[in-house]
């Protein structure tokens, strides 16, 4: 054991760092033995650790910093004008971000909105052949009937010879969109399936919207939205959906 | 136990003991910086920058004032860059920008208020022993207090404070800090002994301290 207990500016010096080498390992070699200097040594670095913490309280703000780095650039007298400066650049940067968030806003209310993007799926779900419709018929007097009770509406179906050339009624699903009931309708165009959505006109579906080569078209009847949706051209879906809305009225 | 053996630590001595290359590359340095003056501010900047947050801190530990202090930063940086050769390159720059950041101070409203109360300077006089009232646990518990810490740190004399700050804050050598504040190595070490004394004292709790 070292001889002599250390000195207070000893043990500060070993707390700031500023003892030379051999001094350190003198003074470590005599904290390994006594616990009164190691306990002086631990509260020395402690409060050195609590000062350096307490003692970072001020933070530069940007705007500050911006006026002290161009000081540094020699631009000592702007200190006055540049407040004047900093509000212009602020009026500037919130002038783009309004522009910036109004066209995103703008983008979203053009790109599909969830309503379009539920029609394509509920489409899609029933191209699969294990999926079968709940009321298999090509019969408008077994489809029409096997709504009511389910749906809050009523519709009406065309005559199978009204349809459309190679235009038949393959059945019907009772699906919800945008989480109410709405009837959908499953036809067989030229061997191409298309779903026919009928809705409540409350419920907002897009005029037109293609998708990854699938169509979406509306069209309004008698308080109902009519939605078709199938990798048929315009033109057959536009004249399913004019046989549809015709027999509405 | 000799002063003079304590090592600085961090960077070497500002002037070398073979003095030869030192002063050409002081000389040569100062050649580049008045042929190149953009190069040099640059050189400036690089240096410069990195501080602004600590020089920024410290002056409103000195100045308790927000727009007091952003002046005495903005006066401390065009008075570094108008001096910038006569800095050192291989020396701490910290420490000569926190000396001239000092210097502008003392001109300053706080700082001609201040000289007004009188700050017994470092005269050796017996303080208070440590009180044995507190144990390692009590202690590392009223550490742990931010705030209360920042609270005694306000508390203490603005002399005092400084040379904590320079210290346990900026890391600067005890000559660096003689260097900043113009004293002694001697009275740097016992003002340091004096501020975390006072600190403790302060930190004492109220209730069942030595009070």
């Amino acid at each position: 054991m070292s001889a002599e207990h250390l000195t207070p500016t000893t043990i500060a010096a070993f707390a700031d760092h500023e003892l030379a080498a051999q001094e350190i390992a003198s003074a470590q070699e005599h904290l390994a033995t006594c616990h009164a200097c190691a306990l002086a040594a631990l509260s020395a670095t402690q409060l050195k650790a609590a000062t350096t913490r307490a003692a970072q309280r001020y933070t530069l703000s940007p705007e500050m910093r911006a006026r002290l780095v161009a000081t540094t650039r020699g631009r000592t007298s702007v200190a006055r004008t540049v407040p004047m400066r900093m509000y212009t650049w602020v009026a500037i940067a919130a002038l783009i971000l309004l522009t910036v968030s109004v066209l995103s806003w703008r983008g979203l209310r053009s790109t599909p909105s969830p309503m379009v993007a539920e029609l394509f799926d509920q489409h899609l779900a029933v191209l699969p052949e294990s999926s079968a419709p709940q009321v298999l018929s090509s019969d408008r007097h077994t489809v029409k009937p096997w709504f009511q009770g389910k749906l809050p509406y009523s519709f009406n179906l065309p005559e199978p010879g009204d349809l459309p050339a190679e235009t038949v009624l393959q059945g019907a699903d009772l699906t919800y969109v945008g989480g109410r009931p709405a009837a959908q309708l499953l036809f067989l165009m030229r061997k191409h399936h298309v779903s026919v959505f009928v809705m409540q006109q409350d419920v907002l579906a897009p005029h037109s919207n293609d998708r990854h080569g699938y169509r979406l078209r509306s069209t309004t009847a008698n308080g109902l939205t009519i939605t078709a949706v199938g990798d048929v051209g315009d033109a057959d879906l536009r004249a399913l959906l004019a046989v549809l809305a015709h027999v509405q009225s | 136990m000799a002063f003079a053996t304590f090592l600085r630590r961090g960077s070497p001595p500002p002037v070398f003991g073979a003095g030869g290359s030192g002063s050409a590359n002081a000389s040569s340095s100062k050649i580049i910086a008045m042929d190149f003056g953009r190069r040099a501010r640059a050189g400036f900047e690089d240096l410069a920058l990195p501080q602004l947050a600590a020089l920024y801190n410290h002056a409103r530990w000195l100045c308790r004032d927000e727009a007091e202090a952003e002046d005495l930063v903005q006066e401390t940086l065009s008075k570094a860059l108008r001096a910038f050769d006569s800095f050192q390159p291989g020396t701490n720059f910290k420490a000569w920008i926190f000396r001239i950041q000092r210097n502008a101070f003392l001109n300053s409203r706080t700082a001609i208020a201040e000289s007004r109360t009188v700050f017994l300077e470092d005269q050796e006089q017996a303080f208070d022993p440590p009180s044995p009232g507190l144990t390692p646990e009590q202690e590392l518990i009223r550490l742990d207090n931010i705030a209360l810490v920042q609270d005694a740190l306000t508390q203490l004399s603005p002399p005092l404070r400084e040379v904590l700050l320079l210290c346990d804050l900026e890391e600067l050598s005890y000559k660096e800090i003689a260097g900043i504040l113009d004293i002694p190595t001697g009275t740097v070490m016992s003002r340091l002994a004096r501020a975390r004394q006072a600190l403790r004292k302060i930190l004492q709790p109220r209730f069942g301290g030595s009070r």
